[in-house]
């Protein structure tokens, strides 16, 4: 079958006078937002604030637990006692996403091999690839 | 009422309101269309399509007169709709979430789609190709728009379009024949 023997149409529907309705309902969530800040209140002089304190805090409490050998943990040895299992379960639990995670890694610092022969094995033509590098968003030129 | 006038209205602070009030009129039945080809779901389009007007009037003062309001609103909708999708697939860290099984759940379940048999099988098709392509696809086919306008939206050549665009009819007539 070809795709003009297909009737083009759109079959997706809205409930009643939904267009009618949708604007109204976008002022009042911009309203919303709006009112959720309060006139003046400044979130910049909250973080000066907020931020030496926190540091204070963070100083003491460190000082206070430091380990009796004085020898300092960098947070990837702390994280090297946790199971994969743990991190797997912790992260399921939060909003952060693979692509928020990938973005966080430097790549410079990690020894990657590629492996052409994966590659080779999916036996794609040019297009196909022009078309798979163009879908992730992949510059031909960069590679 | 076009594009200019719309822009005089909301440059201008008194008339912002009433300019972006416009604006939603003229472009919500085009933005929600787009997006709910892409989610299936019209509780999804619906949260989505307002998500991308707040983004539009938060960044009104951003928009560069040297783009085309037109594209400028399409592409905010065609990234937020694709990050929406990476969103989903990515969500559970582990490949185990279908999103494909679950637009496919929606696709045959909601009341609120219309559509006889070989309509619903090609929507089907259309969800076993990558969600960019399905975008470039649903431009084309459904909506007639041209190369040029969807390069300008997507930021891909035209070049890139037109190859996507054939591949994509390839295997949907390839799905439509084995299904």
């Amino acid at each position: 079958m070809k795709l003009e023997d297909i009737t083009k149409k759109n079959i997706f529907k809205v409930p009643d006078e939904y267009f009618d309705d949708l604007p109204m309902r976008i002022q009042s969530r911009i309203d919303e937002e709006k009112t959720a800040v309060h006139p003046g209140f400044d979130r910049g002089l909250i973080w000066k604030i907020a931020a030496p304190a926190l540091a204070a805090i963070l100083m003491i409490f460190f000082f206070i637990n430091r380990p009796e050998s004085d020898q300092v943990q960098s947070p990837e040895e702390l994280l090297s006692q946790v199971s994969t299992e743990d991190v797997i379960a912790y992260l399921e639990m939060t909003d952060i996403t693979t692509d928020d995670i990938i973005e966080e890694i430097d790549f410079s610092d990690i020894n990657m091999e590629f492996d052409e022969g994966v590659i080779l094995d999916l036996q794609l033509d040019e297009e196909e690839i022009d078309v798979l590098l163009d879908d992730y968003g992949i510059d031909n030129e960069t590679l | 009422m076009d594009d200019k006038d719309l822009l005089l209205k909301l440059a201008n602070p008194e008339t912002r309101n009433y300019g972006f009030n416009l604006l939603v009129r003229e472009y919500q039945q085009k933005i929600y269309w787009l997006i709910r080809k892409m989610v299936i779901d019209h509780d999804d389009a619906d949260d989505l399509v307002q998500e991308v007007f707040i983004k539009i009037w938060k960044n009104l003062d951003s928009f560069r007169e040297d783009s085309r309001l037109y594209t400028w609103i399409y592409r905010i909708a065609t990234n937020e709709t694709l990050n929406f999708l990476r969103k989903k697939k990515n969500k559970y860290f582990l490949p185990i979430h279908d999103v494909q099984g679950e637009l496919n759940k929606k696709l045959s379940g909601s009341s609120y789609i219309d559509g006889n048999d070989i309509q619903m099988k090609l929507q089907k098709a259309l969800l076993t190709l990558p969600d960019k392509q399905r975008l470039v696809f649903n431009m084309k086919y459904f909506d007639d728009m041209k190369y040029e306008e969807i390069a300008e939206i997507t930021g891909t050549s035209v070049g890139s379009l037109k190859a996507s665009y054939h591949h994509a009819v390839k295997k949907i007539e390839e799905y439509l024949k084995n299904h």
